[in-house]
Parts: structure tokens; sequence; C-alpha cells
């Protein structure tokens, strides 16, 4: 494929020419392999649920209109989605679930490798969860939390889950009992919007979309919305403010970001995945002193661990590891060389590393109970034996670099300064403890209004083209843009996120930016801290006492690849916030689910989808859409644009 | 004479027309026996070029190029079908044909039908045997879509006419609204 | 009408052919110094490397007979006298005809004529060849041979050989194999994957000065650099020598026009005849089937319908038998070169005007058939075509059908 439809990062070219000369198995060429993918998939209508199938459903509108059992396209599609929901819900709230159980554990004094680092998060969780007693200890109030926390993935009553009902902002809870409540009373049937337990959810879409059970294109999206909002005010809000409390809230800070941060003279451990529970001992380790003593011993001059992908976000946010990059960047840090093991937990972790690894001396090691991979060096970690564990891979690594071959040594010199580690916590801290300069800059237009965008690659899509120009467009209009994941990586190798680039803007959101010190595209964190932007609209919504279906903010996920992601932009909307989805997700065989999520959707919860790929059009939906709900709002439409 | 066509407007890139083609060729006739069966081949491959896909195979070209080329007897004309047919036991896999296709519609493997061991001179038979006996080709049977058709040649390019300038006429062509979308959309991918 | 063909080789079994299926019902007579129903050297090699023989008689073993045509077979042609319209065998019979076909094809070149003589040292040109090759190989249980000459015979003879299980040796006088087929860099690429993929050890910028004989009986061979290597079998393959002699002509080939008409009634087809290259026009011998097969159909048509459909000759080749990765060439390597290569291709296109001029693909098949027909139509093709030369799957022809 040309070079320069695969990537426009600067390092990943550069190691196109290693890659293509060396002919190097990749995922551009397995893409390209996969040519043409199959329309029924792409479309959404085929059907492999139950084994009178597999069905499809023919596009054209001539038969066969329905599946074996009788299931047309609308509900095979809806099936086919709200399961991804499920799935994607799944990977976040079980991450969530991991941090719960070891705070219980710290509290029940059965764990000693791990230890409470925030305990003003803590008091402030508490609180926030209205759990916080004067003169509660520490333990106390962890086991607490944990015990809410896990209440909220095990309880079996109707009630709403007890983070939801605590973070969410009063009039949008509101809201959702409403539409439940209405449309019983005009279609009889029940349905619900509030997660009554988060692993529930997911098990009532995998009950619900079973054989001969619910074909109503709108139930089950209603359900996949439940369940949406159990990942992202609960699963999701879990792990980040769980692990806030373990390993600290994330501030303000600088690092670098891209192949560039590969150290020739050290040891290089790539931490990728998605947990920071395994990776901040990890980190911990790599300065211990015996051990970077070890690795001298070895002729390395120490030990160098950087992330990738959302474990890489973790120990960026809270610990300033540098990040070797995002998600279609994995293959191509291992064809550096210069890499002696890449470290893995869980998610979007490409199998194909095994094999590829076997081309270098990388060692590829698994650790998770939940991942294996072919090829991998599995050294499985247990939260008991954290220590013990870190040390032992970054000894397999160190032993591992005696046997680099220096031939194959080719690190870019490619690595971008980056401004980061954003949380709310962190932004009330840089505004004074009050969100009110942030609401004065929106309301005054300083500032148009905020755009979310969250990440992943997707090798269909030109590495970090759509994020970029997006973000870059984005500003010109003057709107904030936060965010998290893959995106946020792209943005900071794109050097969005170097103060230096508040210099190409020439709009009032410069100055705002400039007088605070902050870029003007703030990175919040990995995939399931897009729970950190549910929490600052929350903010937001609540001081301007309004549903965050009128706050002037837009979402998107271009690039985007998982099945997480369509939870995220599930659960954004179900919050009330217009999602931008590029490349298009598998629903377009059917016609009453496309209206329902782009504009049904509207009318119900305020929020809802729209797909395109072209991005200066893009940019033209999400302005309007700012646009429409300041005006909404009585907020001014700032003379700059009236101009 | 009947002949394979694609409209390529309804070709939704399955791939069912090349499982169906290498079950058809394989001699346990079962898509189990497939799976990692590196003897079994299909001679019809789907192919997607901008966003148009279709199923591209053998045309049966008359005159053939192919034919013309092959200095070994091997690939000869069928009376049945006017159709090309390749013989492997007179095939010496020595590319001549291959190297004249210009639709890229010959392949030379190894399959359960090479009688000494090597590869041979693949590419699509027409399923003769099956239409002998009544069934259409077996890519045509396994398109859901109705993009692959088997009909008369002349018919066929009538109903095209008709159909285009019906379309071309009333303003609109049969796709399904949400269809249409998917494909404007699709446009705007690499 | 009567109707001579001298040489049964595959231009006559083609000319025959087209003769009968069109419906003519003269006498055809059939004349060949060798033995054989009509065979294909194509298919010969591969009963060395042990495949039956009746796959190397292409058009069926029941050729004469299914065509009607009488035959002489295994007595040589002396003489041809066109002006009394009389072939003359043996010095002696004489045959009368109406329209002659002349395809009485080519022999192995010998540096030395001596060296025919010797019990092991072979040509590589005919079935006689052929069958007293493998004759030899069982008798004498030969273990190692050595290829002189590098050329398509060369390495189709070589690979066959080693496809037997012959530990084999190709000395070549250039600096790469193939050269004729190849320009510099191609044709390194092509020899280094022969050498990668099959075990055949290739001596290149040599020639073979001198044979080793012990009783009459071939033991070895001495190069041009003073290296002996010990070989029971020494297939010589340096050049090809047209059988004209019978026609008192003594040149490469016997040069024709389009009409392909040596003489009045006499037309010559295959490796005798130097006709026009269809791009070029450049007169040569073009000794491949497809140049032969139209040729002789030309002739049959001319002779039926008075209809002349030559167009001239084209150098195109491939060789692929026994290996997974063709070498495929056609025109000549002047102009501006176009290149893509990676670890399993190498191809290189070479253009004149936004023509193709000539190209060389090494490693498969996918465009060739895209390019040939871009190459013989002489369409423009210009910048574009580096969008075509990496593609890996038959989409060539549909890009190029969808772009315009």
């Amino acid at each position: 494929m040309d070079e320069k439809k695969r990537s426009i990062d600067k390092a990943a070219i550069e190691m196109f020419n290693i890659l293509d000369k060396r002919g190097y198995d990749n995922i551009w060429d397995r893409l390209e392999a996969q040519k043409p993918q199959c329309g029924y998939g792409e479309l959404g209508v085929c059907c492999r649920i139950c084994s009178m199938g597999p069905c499809r459903i023919n596009p054209y509108g001539e038969e066969p209109t329905l599946g074996v059992c009788g299931a047309d396209a609308d509900t095979i599609v809806a099936r086919n989605l709200v399961r991804m929901i499920a799935a994607g819900a799944s990977a976040h709230s079980d991450h969530g679930r991991k941090p719960a159980i070891i705070l219980k554990e710290i509290s029940e004094n059965k764990i000693k490798d791990y230890h409470i680092k925030d305990t003003d998060k803590l008091i402030g969780v508490a609180k926030k969860l209205n759990l916080y007693k004067e003169g509660d200890s520490y333990l106390e109030l962890a086991a607490k939390i944990s015990d809410c926390a896990l209440k909220c993935y095990g309880k079996q009553d109707e009630e709403p889950i007890s983070f939801l009902k605590a973070y969410m902002p009063k009039n949008r809870f509101k809201k959702l009992e409403n539409i439940a409540e209405s449309i019983e009373k005009d279609s009889g049937m029940s349905v619900g919007f509030l997660p009554r337990n988060i692993d529930r959810e997911s098990v009532d879409i995998l009950h619900r979309t079973h054989m001969g059970t619910d074909h109503n294109p709108l139930t089950l999206i209603v359900q996949g919305l439940r369940c949406a909002l159990a990942d992202g005010w609960g699963g999701s809000l879990i792990a980040t403010e769980l692990q806030d409390i373990l390993f600290g809230t994330p501030h303000k800070r600088e690092i670098n970001a891209n192949l560039g941060v590969l150290d020739e003279e050290f040891v290089n451990i790539i931490v990728h995945g998605h947990e920071p529970i395994l990776s901040e001992k990890m980190v911990e380790k790599s300065m211990d002193k015996a051990l970077i003593d070890y690795a001298k011993s070895k002729g390395a001059k120490g030990i160098n661990v950087v992330g990738m992908c959302c474990t890489g976000n973790e120990v960026l946010m809270r610990q300033g590891i540098p990040v070797a990059g995002n998600e279609l960047h994995q293959e191509l840090a291992i064809m550096t060389g210069a890499v002696e093991a890449v470290t893995v937990d869980v998610q979007c972790i490409y199998p194909s590393l095994g094999k590829l690894s076997e081309c270098f001396h990388t060692k590829f090691i698994s650790t998770s109970e939940q991942a294996h991979f072919p090829g991998s060096l599995h050294i499985q970690f247990k939260e008991n034996r954290a220590n013990e564990v870190a040390e032992k891979i970054i000894k397999v690594a160190i032993d591992n670099y005696l046997f680099r071959n220096k031939h194959k040594v080719y690190i870019p010199d490619v690595k971008s300064k980056a401004t980061v580690g954003f949380s709310v916590e962190g932004i009330l801290e840089i505004l004074g403890g009050t969100l009110d300069p942030l609401i004065n800059a929106i309301k005054s237009g300083q500032i148009l209004g905020v755009a979310a965008i969250v990440g992943c690659n997707n090798p269909k899509i030109t590495q970090d083209y759509f994020h970029i120009n997006l973000t870059k467009k984005l500003l010109e209009k003057n709107i904030l843009v936060v965010g998290t994941g893959c995106w946020a990586i792209a943005a900071a190798k794109g050097s969005l996120m170097d103060m230096d680039y508040l210099n190409n803007l020439n709009v009032p959101l410069k100055e705002v930016c400039k007088s605070l010190n902050i870029p003007p595209v703030l990175h919040f964190g990995s995939c399931v801290d897009c729970s950190r932007l549910l929490v600052l609209l929350s903010a937001l919504a609540e001081t301007l006492n309004v549903d965050i279906d009128k706050l002037p903010v837009v979402g998107s996920a271009p690039e985007w690849s998982t099945e997480k992601a369509v939870a995220i932009g599930s659960y954004f909307v179900a919050s009330g916030v217009p999602v931008h989805l590029w490349p298009m997700p598998p629903i377009f065989g059917a016609p009453k689910v496309i209206e329902i999520l782009t504009k049904g959707a509207k009318e119900l919860v305020g929020g809802y989808f729209f797909v395109d790929g072209d991005i200066d059009k893009t940019v033209e939906t999400m302005e309007g859409i700012i646009l429409e709900r300041r005006n909404a709002l009585g907020l001014n439409v700032p003379e700059y644009i009236r101009g | 004479m009947k002949r394979i066509f694609i409209d390529y407007e309804k070709c939704v890139a399955c791939k069912a027309c090349e499982i169906a083609c290498a079950i058809e060729h394989h001699p346990d006739k079962s898509v189990l026996s497939l799976v990692g069966d590196k003897k079994a081949h299909s001679n019809v491959k789907v192919i997607a070029v901008e966003n148009i896909n279709f199923a591209s195979s053998c045309r049966h070209c008359d005159p053939a190029y192919c034919v013309d080329a092959c200095p070994s007897g091997a690939l000869k004309r069928d009376r049945f079908m006017n159709a090309v047919i390749v013989d492997p036991y007179m095939c010496k896999a020595c590319a001549m044909c291959a190297m004249v296709c210009p639709f890229d519609a010959i392949t030379f493997k190894k399959t359960y039908n090479s009688p000494f061991g090597r590869d041979h001179a693949v590419k699509c038979d027409f399923c003769i045997e099956r239409i002998k006996i009544g069934l259409n080709p077996a890519c045509v049977d396994a398109c859901k879509t109705k993009a692959l058709v088997f009909t008369d040649s002349e018919s066929f390019v009538k109903s095209k006419e008709k159909a285009d300038l019906k379309s071309f006429l009333v303003g609109h062509s049969k796709e399904p609204a949400n269809v249409k979308l998917f494909k404007e959309l699709k446009k705007e991918m690499l | 009408m009567k109707i001579v063909t001298v040489g049964c080789g595959m231009a006559a079994a083609e000319f025959v052919e087209t003769l009968r299926t069109n419906g003519s019902n003269d006498d055809i007579v059939m004349i060949s110094n060798e033995p054989f129903i009509p065979y294909s050297p194509c298919s010969m090699p591969f009963y060395i490397s042990g495949e039956p023989i009746d796959t190397v008689f292409w058009k069926g073993i029941n050729f004469y007979k299914r065509y009607n045509i009488k035959t002489i077979l295994g007595r040589p042609v002396t003489n041809i006298a066109v002006e009394n319209k009389c072939v003359e065998i043996n010095g002696s019979d004489r045959i009368f005809y109406d329209k002659l076909f002349f395809a009485s094809g080519s022999r192995s070149y010998f540096p030395d004529d001596n060296w025919l003589n010797i019990a092991g040292v072979f040509g590589f040109k005919n079935l006689q060849d052929i069958l007293v090759i493998d004759n030899y190989i069982k008798s004498e249980k030969v273990k190692r041979a050595v290829v002189f000459g590098g050329g398509f015979i060369g390495i189709d003879a070589a690979l066959s050989l080693w496809k037997r299980g012959l530990n084999v040796t190709v000395v070549h006088r250039n600096n790469r194999v193939l050269s004729q087929m190849t320009d510099q860099e191609g044709g390194i690429y092509a020899t280094e994957k022969l050498r990668e993929k099959t075990g055949i050890n290739i001596i290149l910028k040599s020639v073979v000065k001198n044979i080793i004989v012990d009783s009459g009986k071939l033991k070895g061979v001495t190069l041009d650099n003073g290296d002996s290597l010990a070989a029971e079998l020494l297939i010589v393959t340096i050049g090809v020598i047209p059988n004209t002699e019978m026609l008192g002509v003594n040149t490469k080939g016997i040069e024709v026009d389009f009409d392909l008409k040596y003489h009045n009634d006499v037309y010559v087809a295959g490796d005798v005849a130097s006709t026009k290259h269809m791009i070029t026009q450049k007169s040569g011998v073009y000794a491949t089937y497809p140049n032969a097969r139209s040729q002789a159909r030309s002739i049959a048509y001319d002779i039926l319908f008075n209809k002349n459909l030559f167009r001239g000759s084209l150098n195109t080749n491939v060789l692929k038998k026994h290996i997974e990765f063709p070498i495929i060439s056609a025109g000549y390597f002047e102009g501006d070169p176009y290149t893509y290569c990676d670890e399993e291709i190498f191809r290189r296109i070479y253009l004149k005007d936004d023509q193709i001029y000539g190209y060389l693909l090494v490693g498969d098949t996918s465009i060739s058939g895209f390019i040939y027909n871009l190459y013989i139509s002489q369409k423009k093709v210009g910048n574009n075509i580096m969008k075509f030369l990496s593609l890996k799957r038959g989409k060539a022809y549909y890009i190029q059908a969808l772009s315009v």
C-alpha cells in the first residue's frame, strides 16, 4: 500500500522502509489480503446466533429478506450491534472490577504489594458516594468504596447502580427515568435506561439477543444504551476513580511521544494493553537500583520502560512515562529491533506480535489469565505477587539485551513533546478550584464549545490522519478538544499537545490556554478514562443547572475499530452528546436501526450518532451542533463567527 | 449459449462463490474438508477495485488467447458449453496461457486432479458436470444477492438494457436508500 | 490439390489441423526425417523427469489417422526443386506438390563435431535426443550432468535433469543465465532465484573448452578457466541451426514477408522462418510456439480462403516448467525502465513514447497477461504503469477498464 495511505506519522513512515524492504508481516498487508471484505458483515446483516444459520439478508430488498427463524434485517443488525456494546462494556467493566477487588483486599489487609496512594481522592470519592464519615480510617473508607463498587457489579435489585446515581447530573438521571416511563405509557413496553447492575446489563443483552427473544430494534437499542451507561457511569468510572486512589490522580506533566522514546543504549521494555496494575509495578521496579545495576552488568546503560496504547496512557498520566505509540505502532515498535520485551495485559494487542517477535530477539510476554497469544512467553501475573512478577519480567528483558542484533536496530529519531495528565481534579486545580473560568470562557465565546474525541486506530483509515486533522480543524473553529485513548497518543505524537502549538492558533481559545498554561488539546487518559469526560460534563451541567444534552459539547470516534468504542460512543449518546463515527458501523443494512440511531435517539435522549468520512463536513456538523446548543442556552454567537 | 454474468452493483463481496467453487472442486464436496487443505482451490476470486466488488473468473473467451498459446495440448474447447477446459494430464504448467490472459484467470496449483504430483493450470471449468444434469454452476447457486447469474447472453444483455433504461427514465435505481447511503459513505474510505 | 509439409513439428501439425478443421479434403503428405507422431518440444523434457511419453504427443496419438494424412517418416528430405514443385527424399524418391509448407525445424549447434561421436554428449532439440538421453541415464546410471549453455533450452534441460535427481551444473558464457530474454538486473535476479530455489549449480562467465573421454564415453569437461568437472552427461545447448540446406539456403533462417512465402507455392514457418516482428518490424527467427501457430494458421487460411492473417511475430517467452517462479519476457530492453521489486517479484517495463517496448516479469503471472495485451496493442500507458506494477492479484485489467 502507498505509504502515505498507511500513516501520516513520521516515525511510521520511516519504519515502512524497513517493513517493505524486509517484508515483515504487518496489519496493512493483512487488511489488503482480506479485501474485499464481506458486504453482509459490513452491512451487519449476517446472523450467526443460532445453528439454523448462518443467515444473510439480501440488502437489495429481494429474497432472502428473512433469516431462518424469521428475523429481518433490522432485528439482525440491532442484535449484532447491541452484542458489540455488551462486549465493549464488558471489557471496560471487567477492567474496573480489578482495582475494586484490590482496594477491597487492601482494606482487609490481604494484599501487600499495593497501597492507597492518593488519600485525597479516596476521601473525595467517598464523599461523592455519600459514604464519608468524619473519623473513618483510610482502610475503612477503602472498604466502603470497594464494597459500593463491587455491589454495582453484584446487586440484584432494580435500583440504578450507586456510582451512576452519585455521579450523573440530576437532570440527566431524571430525564432517563422519564423517557422510560413515557415509552411504557405510549407502547405498553417496559424499558429502562438506568443500569441496575453492571454485569447484568451485558447478560441481559446476551439473553435478549438469544434466538427467539427480543426482535424489536427499539427495545434492543434501549437495552444497548443501558448497558453502555453501565460502562460509562459504572465500570469505566470505577476503573478510573479507583485506579486514581491506588496509583494517584493525574496532574499536568510533560512527556515525549513516538518511537524515538526507545533508547538504543538501554534495555527497552514496552508495556502495552490497557491496565495500570502490572505496568505501575513495572515502572516502579525499573527504578530499582539492583535491577539497573543488573542491566548495566549486561552492557546497557539502564532500563527504559515506555508505554503503548492505553497501558501507555495509564503510566503516562500518572508517572510521566514516555509513550512509544498508539495501536498501529505496536508492530512497528518491534520492527525497530531495539525492544527487549513487550509486556502485555489485555485488549487491543495484536496476536500477530508473537510471530513478528520471532524475527527479532524481542520477547513478547503475556501476563493476564484472560489474554493468551500464539508465540508469547506467558509469565502469569498475580496481584499478590506483583513485585515478584514485575521483577521477573524485567530480568527476562535484561537477559535478552545480549541477544539484540545491532544490524537489525533502527529507531526513528522522531518524538514530540506533549503536556498531558489532565483529570477533572487537575483541571479544577488549574482553574483555581472552580469551573467558573471555563464556564465563563464558554459563555463569552472565548471558547465556542468542547469536542471530546476518543481513540483507536484502524488500518482502513490512514493512521492518525483523521485524528490530527479533525482536531486541528476543530481548534481553528475555536473549539477546545479533549479526549483519550489512541486519539490522545496521536495528538501527542502530532505535537498538538506541545505548548508551542498554541502559536499556530489564531482564535480566542489561544489566549485562554496561554493564561492557564495549558495546551489547546487535553489528554484525559486511557479509554476507560472517558469516564473523566463524563465527570467533567456532569460538573459543567450541575454548575449550569442544565442537562448534558444542552451543553455545547460534541463527541467523535474517528478511526474507531473496537467494540469498546461502540460502547463509549453509545454512553455518550445516552448521556446526551451527539457522536460522530468513522469508519462506518455495521448497521447500514437496517433502515430502522439507522433511523433510531441517527434521528430517533436525538428526540429520546438528546444524543445521537452521525457517520461521516469527510473531515471538513464533520467539523461543519460539529460546529453546527455546538452553535445550535449555544443558541438554545441563550449564549451569544461570538463576533469572530458572525464576521 | 448460456454464460455466467456478474451484476457488480449487487456483489457484496461475501465470497460465498469462492467457497462454493472450492467445495465443488474438492473430492469430498464438503466445506469441512477445505480447512487447511492446500490442494483445495477456487476458480473464482472476489476482487475489489475502488469501491466496486465483483467475482472475477475465466470469461471463456472465443477466440481465447490462452487456448492459442498452449503448446502442450492441455487447453481445449469443450463442445457442450464452448468452455475453455484444462486437461491436467497434458498440462506442463509452462505458463504460456497465463502469460497472455488479461484477466489473470489462470493460476497454477497442485490439486486433487494433478496426475503427476505437481502443479498444473487451474481455471474455471464452468461446472460442466453440474450443467449436464440441469444444475447451475456452483458459484451462481451460492450467490444470495443474485449478483452472479447463469443465463443466455442475449437475454441478459436485453434485461440489463431494459433495467438501465427504466432507471434512466424513472430516475431511480432499485437500490434501497440505506444501501445507497452505505455505498456513498464507503467511497470515502481508502 | 496436393499439399506437402516438410517437417511434422508444431508448425506443420497446426497447419494440417487448420486445413482439416476448415474443410480441406486435399491430399496431404507430411515428410520428416523424424519417425514420430507430432510432439511438443515444450512437453518433452517432462519425459526425462519421469512423466509418460504419451503426454508429449500434444495433438493426440491418432493424429495422422484422424486427419487422413499420408506420411513419409524417418527419411530426410535432401533437396527441393521449387521450379518443378518437387521434394526429393533420400536423394532418390520424388514427391510433387501443389503447395509446400516448409517447416523443417532446427538442430543443436555443437562447437566441435567430434563431440557428436562421444557417448554421453547430446543436444536437447528433438524427441530423439530425449529418448537417447533417458536411455543413457538409465543404462549408465548417470549421476552428474553438465549443461553447456544457459539459454532457454539449456535451463529447460537442466531443470528436467535436476527434477530427475541428477546433480546438474549449468555452464554459461554470460554474467547471467537466460541472457537473451533478460536485461542485466532482471537476469541476475532470475539467476539468483534459480540458484536459491533449485539445486542446480550455475557457473557463469565460463564455457566448456574440452571434454574428458575414456573408452569413448564422457567422463567430464574442462572449462576455459582450467577447472574440470566430472560428469557422465553433457547437454550442449549453446545454439540452434535452422534446417534450411535442402532449399539451398545457408543463412540464419529464410527471410519472408507477412505473406510467409519463399516462392509462389512454397511457404515457410516455424524455426526456419525469419519473419517480421509485430512491433519493431525487425526480421528474425522468433522460434516459439505461438509464432509457429500463427504462421501455420495464416498459411492455411491463405491456401483455403486466400486470406492472410499474419501480423508479425513476437519474441515473448516464459520459463516456468518445474519451478514456481515464472520468468516472463517480451520485446526489447530499450527505453525508459519502470521497476517494481521485492523479495519474491521483479517486474520491469521499458517504455518508448509511452508505449511498452519490452518487459521482464519474474516471480508470478498475475499482471503478465494484462501487460502482454498492453504490449501487443501498443496502447499509450505513460506514468500509469507504476500503478499496475506492484499489484498482487488479478485486478490490473479491471482497474484500467474502470478508470477509463
